[in-house]
């Protein structure tokens, strides 16, 4: 299910080094009528091709923003963002021109939404939402667009495509327009792929089919794939490494399986006592105390310090920087060691 | 489908039967003999009551109910006391001038609203947006007598642009069309502006964004043809009330439509007349919200199953 060695070629040649999407420290300030507020405060990532990063996070952690922010589309009149590297491949994202956006957008960079009762076009057929992108970014012709899109539409499992196509969203259930959604981001072969949520609006059987979909195209494509999720089991069952955010930071990073069964972050650890799995199901669910935090009033020192049960007075002193505490493995927390080795217990 | 239409229509001949039954009522409520205003101050009782009996008012009203929906029914609501000739004959001749002023009317108020809506929503929040929504609400706020006075005192008055009244040429349709449109241009503005807005903040225009379109394709393309909508709802309720309106604004300005034959043939107790232009007017309505209904499913596939399912 995770890091796994079995490899395609193109995996091999990209697992080590090549970044598809590398991005250092990103801050988005968002200017209120009250003062600035930091949705994002300090994120990093890096995903390679054919490699999925989930961003695991409560509401509010900053994670949907993160995403907004590396496909541009966060408003310019309130929003700005700044890293001190944002890269895709050899494009520098960090100084790009609305109009390179708009040609990088939907081409090189995809993004699936999370509800899709919502986010398809009422008035067009599902069909024509396909098409649309090889009409803007190839322009390619009606017939052309057609053909393609109906393409798509089997690549993501669509049966009986033709005669799909001419259906409007409203026709479809939740997981088929799902499906359209993912097709229009698979459609022109993008390097990297956003996927915000895209399963929580879903019923549970088809949250699986739809992960399924997911986990198929990523061994197909040379892409990399970020999977903001709050959803453990979801990051769980399709990532291959987990970063986990809180308050606007990245506070853990690592290899999936090393993440969910040692981790190096307190509230990491919450997270996973507060879901049922194989470890604890004979014991009562923890949940972690307390709410997440509110953009206007972010304790100071670590963030998490209010709700964590190992929390010492340097906590609320000091901000904990992004520290390597084993091999792959990063942490936010001054006390990482000592959160390991409770949870190899 | 055409069950559906069948179902409509069946739904609009009920309304017009009520609606013809209204016209009776309301009718033979207003006071006033028409026996005695047909002839006059000088009339003897018994020349009055001799006419009634021809007219058939001293008739039981059930009995006249009867007739008249019969006669209703196959357009005959008899021979116009005033003017002679038959009453929906006059009615029809009239009709013509009617349908030119608001046709003309909806054209400005579609097209003039349309662009003026989008150029508001473009640029929501600036001082264009402000203008144009401002200058909505003004217009919206203005009863449409007072404009057709104004604009006859200054542009004819005044200006000597253009005829303040009278009917034949293009110039004569101007000012009445323009005053006709006014309020309803208000309307239809911050309907097509906020309808659109309304769109903009839809997941789906999220979703058109992230396929990395000109925010130009993106309004006209995604967001417009929604927010439009409603606007069409609306445009055929407008097209009714323009009928309504048509009474005070032919009368202001001399067209001779339908309205003023109506308010003609209120004051001269003329009912036949009156009958037939209400049953018109109200047939003309229940036609539009007809065609409303069917030209939606065009416009909003989700509506087609709805009224299919």
């Amino acid at each position: 299910m995770n890091n796994t060695n079995v490899v395609g070629p193109g995996r091999a040649q990209h697992a080590q080094g090549s970044p598809v999407l590398d991005v250092q420290h990103l801050q988005v300030r968002l200017e209120t009528l009250d003062g600035p507020l930091f949705p994002v405060r300090d994120m990093s990532l890096r995903v390679n091709a054919n490699e999925t990063l989930a961003i695991l996070g409560e509401s509010g952690s900053g994670k949907s923003v993160t995403s907004l922010a590396l496909m541009g589309l966060l408003p310019r009149d309130t929003f700005s963002v700044s890293a001190e590297s944002m890269r895709l491949k050899d494009e520098d994202l960090g100084s790009a021109t609305e109009k390179t956006w708009r040609s990088i957008r939907g081409s090189r960079i995809a993004m699936v939404f999370q509800d899709p009762q919502s986010s398809l076009n009422p008035v067009y057929t599902v069909g024509a939402q396909i098409a649309e992108m090889f009409r803007l970014h190839r322009g390619a012709s009606r017939g052309d667009a057609r053909r393609a899109a109906l393409e798509m539409m089997d690549r993501v499992r669509i049966p009986d495509a033709a005669a799909k196509y001419d259906s409007y969203p409203h026709e479809f259930s939740g997981g088929m327009r799902q499906r359209i959604v993912i097709a229009i981001a698979l459609a022109l072969d993008p390097e990297v792929l956003i996927a915000d949520e895209p399963t929580t609006a879903l019923d549970v059987t088809v949250q699986a089919r739809i992960l399924d979909l997911f986990k198929e195209i990523a061994k197909d494509s040379n892409m990399g794939t970020i999977l903001i999720t709050h959803d453990i089991a979801v990051a769980a069952t399709v990532a291959d490494r987990i970063s986990v955010m809180y308050a606007g930071r990245l506070v853990e990073e690592g290899p999936t399986r090393q993440v969910l069964e040692q981790p190096a972050h307190p509230y990491t650890q919450g997270l996973l006592d507060a879901v049922p799995n194989a470890s604890n199901e004979r014991t009562a669910l923890i949940p972690i105390k307390g709410s997440p935090p509110n953009l206007s009033h972010i304790p100071s020192g670590c963030a998490f310090h209010t709700r964590c049960p190992i929390a010492r007075d340097e906590c609320a002193l000091g901000v904990p920087e992004l520290l390597r505490v084993a091999a792959e493995r990063d942490s936010a927390c001054f006390f990482a060691e000592e959160v390991m080795t409770n949870a190899a217990h | 489908m055409i069950r559906i239409i069948v179902r409509r229509v069946a739904a609009s001949v009920l309304v017009a039967l009520g609606v013809l039954t209204i016209i009776f009522i309301v009718v033979r409520i207003v006071p006033g003999d028409p026996a005695s205003l047909i002839l006059g101050a000088g009339a003897t009782h018994q020349q009055i009551e001799q006419l009634r009996t021809s007219l058939g008012l001293n008739q039981p009203l059930i009995v006249q109910y009867g007739e008249f929906m019969i006669n209703a029914l196959q357009f005959k609501f008899g021979t116009s006391y005033r003017l002679g000739g038959d009453a929906m004959g006059q009615v029809l001749q009239a009709l013509p001038a009617t349908l030119l002023l608001a046709a003309t009317a909806m054209a400005l108020v579609l097209l003039a609203s349309t662009v003026a809506g989008v150029a508001a929503a473009r640029r929501p929040g600036t001082l264009r947006d402000r203008a144009i929504s401002g200058g909505a609400m003004l217009l919206q706020s203005l009863p449409q007598f007072w404009v057709g006075i104004v604009l006859i005192i200054v542009v004819s008055g005044t200006l000597h642009l253009l005829p303040s009244g009278g009917y034949g040429s293009p110039l004569n349709l101007i000012l009445p069309a323009i005053t006709m449109a006014v309020s309803f241009l208000g309307m239809l503005t911050k309907m097509v502006r906020n309808s659109s807005l309304e769109q903009a903040g839809e997941g789906f225009v999220q979703t058109a964004r992230a396929k990395g379109m000109s925010e130009q394709r993106l309004f006209y393309v995604h967001i417009l043809r929604n927010g439009l909508i409603p606007v069409v709802t609306l445009a055929g309720l407008v097209l009714g009330v323009f009928l309504g309106s048509a009474v005070v604004i032919e009368t202001v300005f001399a067209w001779p439509g339908v309205g003023r034959l109506l308010i003609q043939s209120i004051l001269n107790r003329d009912y036949p007349v009156v009958e037939a232009a209400v049953f018109v007017f109200a047939l003309i309505y229940i036609g539009l919200n007809l065609l409303v209904d069917l030209l939606y499913g065009l416009i909003d596939p989700r509506v087609r199953v709805a009224v299919t399912a």
